[in-house]
C-alpha cells in the first residue's frame, strides 16, 4: 500500500472550517429566506394593483351612476308620497257625506199639508254616522197621521238612497237577494208574493237570505222617530177648509258607510 | 457521521453568531409580515370588500333605476290628480283667499250677502298629509230658499272635492217663511304654503 502525505493538511482543515462556518452558512439561508420572501412580496404587490385598477374602475362606474340613482331613489320616495298622499284624499273624499241628496230626499219627503221649519244635521265623527233633527208643522183632519205620513216616507227614501241594492254578480243571485231584501219590508201574503217558492234554486236562495239579512241590517241603520208629537190649538186654513195642527220634532240618525258595505260578498260559485 | 459530529461541534464565538442570526432572522420576520405583507393584504382584502360593495350598488342601481322608471309610468294619474288636487290651494294665507271665493261661489248661485269665518285650524294625523292643514269653517247665508240651497250645495260638493260639509243648520225666517236661514261647518284640506 502505497503511503499519502499530505503537506498542506492545515490549510485544507482550515479551508473546510471556513466553508462550515455556520454564520456563514445562516447568512446564506437568510438570504436565500429574505430573496423567497421578497419574491413572494412583490407577486402580492402585483395582484393588489391589479386588484386597485379594478377598485378604480368600479369607483369610476359607481361615480357615474350615483347621481342618477340619488335622483331615482329621491323621486321614488316622492312619487310615493304623492301615491300615497293622494289615496288618503282620495279617501277623504270617497267618504264625505253629500247634503245635497239628503235635502233632495227630504223635499221628496214633504207633502202639502206639512212644513219644515228647522233642520240640523250633523255628520259625526270617526264614520259614525249622520243625525239630522228635523222640526216641523203638519196640518190634516188628523195631523199626527199626517206627521207620521211624512216619517215614514222620509225613512223609505233614506233607505233606498243610501241601502243601495246589491251589485249584480249573478243574475240569480241578484234576483234572489232583490226578492228578500224587498221581502224584508213587508209581512203577510205579500210577503209570499215577493218570495216564491224555489227551494230547489240554491243560487237564488242564497241570494234571498243574503238580501233579507241586508235589509234587516239596514233597518237597523236607519231610525226615523219621533222625538215630539203634539197637536196645536191654532188652526190652519188649506183650501178653504180649517186644519189642525201638529208639531213634531223628528230625529234622523243613518250610518251611509256602514250601510253600504251591509251588503254581503258576492256568493260563491255552486259546488257542481 | 463519526466524522461529521466532530465538525458540526461549534466554537462559543460561532454559537454566539449563530444565536445573533436567529435572532436576526425572527427581526426580519416580524417586519415582513408586520410592515410589509399584513399591510398590504389587509389593503388588498379592503380593496376587495370594497369592489364587492360597489359591485353590488351598481347592480342595485340599475333595479332602482327600472323601478323608479315604472313608478312614474305607474304614478302618472296620481300625479296629475294631485297637482289637482294642490291646485285648489292657492297661494297666500287661507283666511285670504277662501272667504272671497265662497262669497263669489254662493253670489252665482243667487245667495247674496254671504259671510265666512275660520273657526279653526288644525293638522292631520295621517303622516300622508304633513303637508295639509284642515281648515273649519262657518259659512251663514243670511236668506235663501230651500230649492236654491239644494242647487248650491250639490254645486258645492261637486266642484270642492276637498271641502266637506260637517254641520248643517237650516231654519226658517220668522218674519219671511219662504226663506231660511243657513248655516254650514265646513271643514277643507288645504295645501300648507
Amino acid at each position: 500500500m502505497a503511503l499519502h502525505l499530505n503537506l498542506l493538511h492545515e490549510e485544507i482543515r482550515e479551508q473546510r472550517q471556513r466553508q462550515r462556518d455556520p454564520l456563514k452558512i445562516g447568512m446564506m439561508v437568510l438570504g436565500g429566506l429574505g430573496a423567497l420572501m421578497f419574491l413572494y412580496y412583490m407577486w402580492n404587490a402585483y395582484q393588489t394593483l391589479g386588484i386597485r385598477n379594478r377598485l378604480n374602475a368600479v369607483q369610476s362606474d359607481w361615480s357615474k351612476v350615483e347621481p342618477k340613482v340619488t335622483a331615482a331613489q329621491k323621486r321614488s320616495a316622492e312619487l310615493n308620497g304623492i301615491i300615497s298622499t293622494t289615496k288618503v284624499l282620495d279617501g277623504m273624499i270617497d267618504s264625505r257625506f253629500f247634503w245635497a241628496p239628503f235635502l233632495e230626499i227630504l223635499s221628496r219627503s214633504v207633502a202639502l199639508n206639512a212644513q219644515i221649519t228647522s233642520i240640523d244635521g250633523t255628520v259625526l265623527d270617526d264614520n259614525r254616522g249622520v243625525s239630522v233633527m228635523i222640526e216641523g208643522l203638519a196640518a190634516g183632519r188628523e195631523p199626527r197621521a199626517a206627521a207620521e205620513e211624512l216619517r215614514q216616507l222620509l225613512f223609505e227614501q233614506i233607505v233606498q238612497r243610501y241601502i243601495p241594492p246589491y251589485p249584480a254578480v249573478n243574475p240569480k243571485y241578484d234576483e234572489g237577494f232583490k226578492a228578500g231584501y224587498d221581502s224584508a219590508h213587508v209581512s203577510g201574503p205579500a210577503r209570499a208574493e215577493i218570495a216564491p217558492n224555489r227551494h230547489d234554486d240554491r243560487i237564488f236562495n242564497d241570494g234571498f237570505i243574503a238580501g233579507t239579512a241586508a235589509a234587516d241590517k239596514a233597518n237597523k241603520e236607519v231610525k226615523v222617530e219621533f222625538k215630539t208629537l203634539e197637536d196645536l190649538d191654532t188652526l190652519v186654513k188649506i183650501g178653504g177648509t180649517n186644519m189642525a195642527m201638529a208639531h213634531f220634532s223628528l230625529s234622523v240618525s243613518f250610518n251611509p258607510s256602514a250601510t253600504a258595505s251591509a251588503a254581503p260578498p258576492p256568493a260563491k260559485a255552486p259546488k257542481k | 457521521m463519526k466524522n461529521l459530529i466532530p465538525n458540526l461541534s461549534l466554537s462559543k464565538d460561532q454559537i454566539q453568531k449563530l444565536a445573533l442570526s436567529s435572532i436576526g432572522f425572527v427581526v426580519l420576520l416580524y417586519v415582513y409580515f408586520s410592515f410589509f405583507l399584513g399591510p398590504l393584504n389587509s389593503s388588498r382584502d379592503s380593496m376587495q370588500t370594497s369592489i364587492n360593495g360597489l359591485q353590488v350598488k351598481v347592480a342595485g342601481s340599475k333595479n332602482e333605476m327600472a323601478k323608479a322608471a315604472n313608478l312614474e309610468k305607474q304614478a302618472s294619474a296620481a300625479t296629475t290628480r294631485y297637482a289637482a288636487l294642490t291646485n285648489l290651494s292657492p297661494e297666500g294665507a287661507p283666511i285670504a283667499w277662501f272667504p272671497p271665493r265662497m262669497k263669489t261661489f254662493f253670489s252665482n248661485q243667487q245667495i247674496e250677502k254671504t259671510t265666512a269665518r275660520l273657526e279653526n285650524s288644525v293638522p292631520y294625523k295621517d303622516a300622508e298629509l304633513s303637508k295639509w292643514v284642515r281648515h273649519n269653517w262657518i259659512i251663514d247665508l243670511p236668506q235663501t230658499d230651500f230649492s236654491t240651497l239644494g242647487k248650491a250645495v250639490a254645486e258645492l260638493e261637486n266642484s270642492e272635492p276637498l271641502l266637506s260639509i260637517n254641520h248643517l243648520n237650516v231654519h226658517a225666517l220668522t218674519e219671511d217663511p219662504q226663506f231660511q236661514q243657513v248655516n254650514l261647518t265646513v271643514a277643507t284640506a288645504i295645501l300648507k304654503r
